[in-house]
Order: C-alpha cells, then structure tokens, then sequence
C-alpha cells in the first residue's frame, strides 16, 4: 500500500492519460536526479502508450484515446534511489464525474478525494489559444463548472480541501500571457481562489503549465514529443504532503522534549523515571533523524518548483512558496 | 577468509551477449590479473566455459541466447587463496519483455542481489530506438525492487559489442540514455556506477575482464567494511568484559567452576586479533583491486580510507 493517494481528474480532452505517459516514460529514466518507478506490468502498459506517441507518423492518433474507466497506478518517488515517497495515481475519466450524481464512481471518487494528499486538476491548454474567444467560457463549457460544483459539495460535506494543483496541459498552444492566463483560471475556478469566513482550513491551489512538447502540435500533430514542466506537479503534490508532516513532527518533538525537560526537573522522576525517560530521548533523535530526512527532501522539491516560480494561492492570495525553506 | 557470498545479478536484452561475456571473462580470468583468478566450483562449467570461449576465439562462433535462467557459484581468488565466494546469475534476456508472474522471479532476485550488471548491446542502442526503450525498462526493475540502500552496491553497465562502433563520439551517443540513470545514482553515496565497453570477437578481447573485477571490487569492499565492523563489536565486547572483571569476579568464577570476565576479555581479543589478520589481507586484496581499476581511465576505485574503517 503507497503513502499517499493523489487524485487526478479533468476536463474533457485535456490529455490526463497523455501527461501520465508522458511524465511517467521521462521520470522513470531519471529526471535531476529524481526517479519514478512502477511494478513491471503498468511500466510495460505506460511504456507502449509513450511507444504510440513517439510515432510523429500517425499524428494525432499518436495520443491515448478518451477513456470512461478509472485507472490506478503505484508509483514510487526516488532522489538518488531513495525512497522519497510512494503514492497511487487515481485517474477518473475526463467528463465521466457528474456533480451530484448517485453513481457508484461519483461516490467513490468523493472517498478518495477524502484520503486524497492532493487533487491534480487538468484544463486543457486550447482554451488559452488564439482560436478561443472567451477563455473563462471554454473552460466552464469544458467541465470547469462542474468541477467547482463538485468541489464545493465536497467542501461543504468534509469541511476540508486537499492542496489543489491545477495542470494547464497542451501549454505549447497557449497563446494568452501568464497573467491572463491565472485571470482566466481564477475566475473558471473562483471557489478556490478566495476566503470562506468560519472554514477550518486553507485553500492551497498551484498553476502549473505543462506541454508534450514546444512544437507537438505542428504539421498536424507530427511535432517532436520534448515533455516540459512535467515533474512539477508530483513536486508540488509530494512537497505539500511532507510539509505537512514536518509540521505535524515538529509538534510532537516539541511536546516531547518539553515532557523530558519537566521530568529531568522533579526528584522524583529523575530517580524512578530514568528508564522511561531514556526511551522519550530515544524516541525524540529517531524522529530527529526522520525530520531532518524531510526537510532535506521538502527543501530538493521546493527547489525545484522555485526554479519556475510556480503561481501559488492560499485562500486567493499569492504566496511566495520559497519562504518555506528549511 | 572467503566471507559471505556475493550474489551477482545479470540484466539485459536478448543477445546482449551476457553468456558470451561470462564465458570470456571466465576463461580470461584462469590467468592471474593483478593476481586475481577466478574458478568455477563446478568441473562440467568449468570445461563448458572454456569450450564457449575457445569457440568464440578461434572460429567466432558465439553461444545460443539463454532460454532459462541458469546460475553458476565461482570463488575469486588473491595469489591462489580463494578471497570471495560468488555467485553469477544469468535470466534469459527476453524476461523483461515479458509481464505478469514471468517476472516475480527476476524481482525477487532483484530484491537479493549485492550487485548487479547490466548488459546493453552498443551497436542496437545507438540504432534501435526498441533497445533504448528496453534500457529504460530495465532501469525501472532495478529501480522499483531495490529498496533503501543502506549497504555498498555496485552496477556495472557492460556495453557489448563495442567492436561494431566507430568511435569515441559513437560510444558517448550510446551512453546517453544511460546519463539519468547514472546523475540519480551518483546522488547516492552507497551505490557505485562503472561504465565499460567489452569486444569479444576472434580478432580482440576488449577489457572482458573488467567488469566482472569491478563487481567483485565491490564484494570485496563489502566484505572488508564488514569485518571492520565485526572486529569494533569483539573490540567493544572485550571493553565491556574487562570491566567487570575484578577479583570479586575472579573469586566467585573459581567457586561456582565459570570462566573469568578477564579471560573471556582475553578470549574475545585473541578473536579479534585473528580477525584482524583476514581483514588485513582483505584490505591489501581491496587496495590491488583498486590499482587495477584505476588502470582504467575512464574511472577510478574510492580510495579505501573514505570508507571511514580506519578506527582500529
């Protein structure tokens, strides 16, 4: 069983499967030092849909067909060949999830989003083209309404929201610059983007511009496939989830030692309590050690989502993710 | 003096030239390489490799691929003393095309190898978009198997076939897939990565006997590093021993018929000194070892000191 679940969904035609493949094929060859890994049977399954899209010839049929089904994959995330994290991919079908409705996978996808460390949600890139007029429009035509609805009734039924990261795919074919673009998607997915008096938590949204390849879509799809920005948002995802860890650690290493400082204090306690102290100063560097592990982890992630000065939002407001350093 | 076995694991594409590898650098190895030979526990693997070899040398007639997966034990031997215990495993090259239970096996191998080799064919990676494919492929199963690394673990890529590339330029083209799958390795300090084009044809014998010495290096360091761990342990018991020894002890061991903390203290370092002795002799076979890879320039042996057992 993986760490953490995350959960990808999208609006129809965004090209999920086509991401997956894509940044699967490239971090299983080792990316910065990073790597990503799969059981030998979905490596096979991944690896003949990157095959079908290495071939320029075929065109746009190069590219994984709509798919109705969900489909899981087990990956493991490695620096250096070590284990960062384990995570299942749960990836619902573009279109196939109707707000509100009594089917079996809305129900389910609903269970997952609540073990879910963060939810992946791709737009397709076109909706930012020079073909398209109104931007805001095409996305809620292309199931961004139904997306914010079906976040809103998770939000109202669990009072929580995992970290969101919004994929705009098919980069290469926007023609709006940076600004209009998180405009656009600010407004497509406004829930997201702004403050609910009297809510628990924190809405945490990443934007992230991802292509198959500056050129792909050239000579009618026939384009060099060269993957740009794909590893970002499992960084993003990955980082989120250690962040929250750290934080969690670090209350409880604080707890402890202040448990060990009121024990190392009474008379009583540092003659009959010496032995189930040693097992807290124990137990205090063990989780030591794992704090520091992460940190050095959440600080490579980190890094590399400085590197493109990934558009980050808590409740709305533009946050500066590098000040979360260690 | 031998130590544990070292299990050795060998990967690669179909006709990727694993057997014709072994059976080279087997009957290469019958002559000492800086006093290093190795010998096959077996008589009949023994003849067979020899014969593989002469077949090859002499009319460049070359083994059929493997169709099962065979295993064969070795020992490496340091001026005609067996030094290391191995084991060679050889899959059938056509496994990694294969899904489902195929596969449990070669993962489970995965899982217990100390070190693994890699065979690519060069002329097919710098060609076959298919070969690269299978390279990636073949990464992700070591990748995805292999668990934390807490220990020493050697890869050695085997490039085969170099015969057939043209040049210097050729061979770095061929390499190049292979750079991620080194940079990620390189950002762990227990894994070490050696690159090394191989010919093994009538007209040239092209460095078949390093990579197989390369690997055994790490079994080797391995080894060596172990016992420096087990002699700190007898170090550190014969301490604990001494002191509680006294003549509290000595009197109450001579009335209840016991042996003394001071002669277990004593017992405890004569087995350390003799310990020490093995370790010595592992370490001059370590540091030969060493010499001999360095020969090679495109890399050098880590210096024995910066694996930090010098603290005897």
């Amino acid at each position: 069983m993986a760490d953490i679940k995350l959960t990808i969904v999208g609006t129809m035609g965004s090209g999920k499967t086509t991401y997956l493949a894509g940044m699967y094929y490239i971090m299983s060859s080792g990316l910065k030092g990073f790597t990503l890994s799969t059981d030998h049977d979905s490596d096979l399954n991944l690896e003949r849909m990157w095959e079908t899209m290495m071939d320029a010839s075929i065109g746009v049929s190069r590219f994984p067909p709509l798919s109705d089904q969900v489909k899981e994959y087990e990956f493991k995330l490695k620096y250096g060949y070590k284990e960062i994290m384990s995570f299942d991919w749960i990836d619902y079908p573009g279109g196939a999830l109707k707000h509100s409705s009594n089917s079996e996978m809305y129900t389910k996808f609903m269970e997952n989003l609540k073990e879910s460390a963060c939810l992946l949600l791709c737009i397709d890139g076109n909706a930012f083209s020079s073909e398209v007029d109104d931007p805001s429009m095409y996305l809620k035509m292309q199931g961004a309404r139904n997306y914010g609805q079906i976040i809103n009734e998770f939000v109202d039924q669990n009072d929580c929201l995992p970290p969101v990261s919004i994929i705009i795919t098919k980069y290469d074919l926007c023609t709006s610059n940076s600004t209009e673009i998180v405009d656009y998607i600010k407004d497509a997915f406004s829930p997201l983007f702004i403050e609910d008096g009297g809510k628990n938590f924190d809405k945490l949204v990443s934007i992230i511009p991802i292509t198959m390849g500056k050129n792909i879509a050239s000579q009618s799809f026939r384009g060099e496939l060269a993957p740009v920005n794909i590893h970002l948002p499992i960084a993003f995802a990955i980082w989120c989830t250690i962040a929250s860890y750290i934080s969690k650690l670090k209350l409880i290493i604080s707890e402890t030692q202040g448990t060990i400082d009121t024990r190392k204090k009474g008379i009583f306690n540092r003659i009959f309590g010496s032995g189930t102290t040693n097992e807290m100063v124990q137990f205090l560097e063990t989780n030591n050690k794992i704090l520091a592990k992460l940190e050095e982890d959440s600080n490579r992630l980190l890094g590399e989502l400085n590197k493109k000065k990934i558009p980050t939002f808590l409740n709305g407001t533009p946050i500066d993710i590098s000040t979360f350093a260690f | 003096m031998g130590g544990d076995i070292i299990k050795i694991l060998m990967l690669g594409n179909t006709q990727s030239g694993k057997t014709t590898y072994m059976s080279s650098a087997y009957s290469f190895l019958q002559k000492p390489v800086y006093g290093f030979s190795v010998k096959s526990k077996d008589k009949h693997v023994h003849k067979w490799f020899l014969r593989l070899y002469d077949n090859i040398r002499s009319e460049n007639i070359y083994p059929s691929p493997t169709d099962k997966k065979s295993s064969y034990e070795f020992n490496l031997y340091y001026h005609g003393t067996p030094i290391l215990p191995f084991e060679w495993k050889d899959f059938k090259g056509g496994i990694i095309d294969t899904s489902g239970n195929d596969i449990n096996d070669l993962v489970d191998d995965i899982k217990k190898s100390d070190a693994i080799m890699m065979f690519f064919e060069g002329d097919a990676l710098l060609k076959n978009e298919r070969s690269r494919t299978r390279l990636r492929r073949v990464c992700n199963l070591i990748n995805h198997n292999l668990s934390d690394i807490d220990d020493l673990f050697f890869i050695t890529i085997v490039i085969t076939k170099y015969d057939l590339l043209l040049n210097e330029h050729e061979f770095n083209q061929v390499i190049s897939p292979l750079n991620a799958f080194i940079k990620a390795a390189e950002e762990n300090e227990n894994i070490i990565v050696h690159v090394v084009p191989v010919a093994c044809t009538k007209h040239e014998f092209l460095h078949v006997d390093l990579p197989l010495l390369t690997i055994l290096y790490g079994g080797i360091l391995k080894n060596y590093i172990n016992k420096g761990s087990e002699i700190k342990k007898l170090l550190k018991q014969a301490e604990e021993y001494s002191t509680k020894a006294g003549w509290l002890d000595n009197m109450l061991s001579k009335i209840f018929g016991e042996v003394t903390y001071q002669e277990l203290a004593q017992k405890t370092i004569d087995n350390a000194q003799n310990e020490y002795e093995i370790f010595k002799k592992i370490e001059g076979a370590a540091e030969q070892l060493g010499k001999f890879i360095d020969e090679y320039e495109h890399f050098k042996a880590k210096p024995l000191y910066e694996y930090d057992i010098f603290m005897l």
